[in-house]
């Protein structure tokens, strides 16, 4: 397997609530398309919700890491996300195409696979560098919590609004952090117990790049960490914020003392685990280009 | 190199005629009129009121396994959809449609917004993945749209009528048939307002439609080494007959090259139309081994996707 996808820069900012000035109206679809599937629309929560949208957020990220790098080779654009948009309407990654010139790229977004998109998208833009055509690629990542949703973990957790842009490439760079391996493992749960089983993926993984355990901070939810606990040091175990989604994993990256090596873990609660290692990750913070809170 | 190997689609039973769609949005008789006559467009198909997309999923799925093609081994399967908006948040989708099956093991992702292009860079993403990743040889490719919902969603002004449907494709690496020669993506961000255009870009971007498009299919051919009198069919998209009449008038194509049969019958299906009509091409027996045909799709925002394939 060849990697070749290296981190130059990431803007990344978690917004505080925004209460609407006028009451906006929810689309009379979504009320439709909710009952559909037997749900019934949260009024007070879109009401209060902060409507910021992907594009608000993204262009603030994207202006915010232009303002550090030259993004004018961007070729590749890829939108990573769980919660839908506010404004449903718009093809983000095409506005963010128009907004920053990038006429020549291709853009997508990825998105039904809960908070593992963006681990997902970061393999899918190393597909496109390995084929040879795509050279220097940008992931945005976002979470919002305008549309109304029956999920009450969201309320307890307190989502909050985030955005992160990560500028990556193609080309060898000596300092940055860099993908060595991408894996989607689904367990089987029936063959061994859970624990085992993360465990042994893990292993197999760092076994297969002859890294030892104790040189790769692990990142993922306390579920996961708690499956790792007394197996890997407590100071190595670096636990995302129940706050974020998607985004959850680079904000983690980016606040962790973080080693020679980090693995990625996203872990869907049953059976099925994404792992993504990653090198050099002690130079993560230098490609920190937080959004300043307005 | 990557190819088709199985093909299922689940069109619906029941249709829902263009004045049904255009009364329902107002319009005047004379543009019901313009859409049955100029347009080509009488009626969509639309799914059971009430049924879920997990369930037309699944009957497209099923029209493949009907047909004794095996999918529990498939690497991938992408699900692509044009409607930015097709499940609620954390609806489970995916375990939705594959646990009755008992194909949970599957790993699964979704693409959009690339609105009814979205179909034509996932084949560019899955020859990507064949490429890279060895041991992956199958990935099974699922397009569907239904706005059963809102009915007013049905309606692309001035254009098009649209209707529920799901295509699904199995796509192999080293395949035999229906090899894909080429694969291109165009787009004109100028209009990445999609729906939300004002009247005088809208009309910017109708002008400067056909020339995109013919633009993307005559970059997908050259990338495929072929000439246009060496293409044997087109699969268009079926947005309306207008714009298939201007086609062939202005590079002079043959419009039997065209299919063109599922217009009338079910108008646009969004992201799905390319498979939709090949089935067709195929089951009749129209479309010979060796043939080869492009398939091109246009969406809002704008974007311009065409891929060749020999039969």
């Amino acid at each position: 397997m060849k990697f070749e996808l290296f981190f130059q820069g990431i803007a990344h900012k978690t917004y505080e609530k925004r209460l609407l000035s006028t009451p906006k109206e929810m689309p009379v679809f979504f009320n439709e398309f909710l009952r559909m599937h037997g749900l019934v629309a949260d009024e007070d929560h879109w009401q209060q919700g902060s409507h910021r949208s992907y594009e608000e957020m993204s262009t603030e990220a994207v202006r915010q890491l232009a303002s550090q790098h030259d993004l004018s080779g961007i070729d590749l654009v890829l939108l990573a996300f769980h919660m839908h948009d506010c404004e449903s309407g718009d093809a983000v990654s095409s506005y963010l195409l128009h907004e920053f010139g990038w006429e020549r790229a291709l853009s997508f977004a990825v998105s039904e696979q809960s908070t593992a998109a963006p681990l997902t998208a970061l393999r899918l833009i190393n597909d496109y560098f390995v084929a040879g055509d795509r050279k220097q690629a940008l992931l945005v990542v976002v979470d919002q919590t305008t549309l109304p949703s029956v999920n009450t973990e969201l309320a307890r957790r307190d989502v909050a609004d985030s955005c992160a842009a990560i500028l990556v490439t193609h080309e060898v760079q000596p300092d940055a952090p860099y993908l060595i391996e991408y894996r989607y493992a689904p367990l089987d749960t029936a063959e061994l117990p859970l624990m085992p089983a993360v465990r042994a993926e893990v292993s197999a993984l760092l076994d297969r790049h002859d890294i030892a355990l104790p040189d790769v901070v692990l990142v993922g939810n306390s579920s996961v960490l708690a499956m790792l606990r007394n197996w890997q040091e407590d100071r190595l175990l670096v636990e995302t914020d129940s706050r974020h989604m998607c985004t959850a994993h680079f904000f983690a990256l980016l606040g962790a003392n973080a080693l020679e090596h980090a693995l990625l873990m996203d872990f869907d609660g049953k059976d099925s685990l994404t792992l993504v290692l990653l090198g050099r990750t002690g130079s993560f913070r230098a490609l920190d280009r937080s959004v300043q809170p307005a | 190199m990557t190819g088709i190997t199985a093909l299922g689609c689940y069109i619906p039973e029941q249709r829902q005629s263009v004045q049904e769609i255009l009364s329902s949005r107002n319009c005047k008789h004379s543009e019901v009129r313009f859409f049955e006559k100029f347009h080509g467009l009488k009626q969509v198909s639309i799914v059971p009121a009430g049924q879920r997309l997990e369930e037309s999923i699944r009957l497209g799925l099923q029209t493949l396994l009907d047909q004794g093609v095996t999918i529990d081994d498939a690497d991938l399967l992408i699900y692509t959809h044009s409607s930015f908006l097709q499940v609620p948040f954390d609806h489970q989708l995916f375990a939705k449609v594959l646990g009755p099956f008992g194909l949970m093991h599957l790993r699964t992702m979704a693409v959009s917004q690339l609105y009814c292009t979205t179909f034509i860079p996932c084949l560019q993403l899955i020859e990507r993945i064949f490429q890279r990743e060895k041991n992956m040889r199958k990935i099974v490719l699922v397009c569907g749209d239904q706005t059963n919902y809102m009915n007013e969603s049905r309606h692309l002004q001035e254009a098009s009528v649209m209707g529920d449907s799901v295509a699904c494709a199995v796509f192999e690496k080293d395949a035999a048939d229906h090899r894909l020669l080429s694969v291109t993506m165009q787009r004109d961000t100028s209009y990445w307002r999609g729906l939300q255009l004002d009247k005088e870009t809208r009309k910017q971007y109708n002008d400067r439609y056909m020339d995109n498009m013919i633009h993307a299919m005559e970059t997908a051919l050259h990338e495929a080494g072929l000439f246009w009198e060496e293409l044997t069919y087109i699969l268009p998209h079926n947005v309306n007959m207008t714009t298939w009449r201007q086609f062939c008038k202005k590079i002079d194509f043959d419009p039997h090259r065209i299919y063109t049969d599922l217009i009338s019958e079910i108008g646009h299906s969004y992201c799905a139309d390319g498979l939709l009509n090949l089935e067709p091409m195929l089951r009749s027996g129209r479309m010979r081994k060796g043939d080869t045909y492009l398939m091109v799709s246009v969406g809002l925002g704008s974007f311009m996707g065409a891929a060749v394939f020999q039969y």
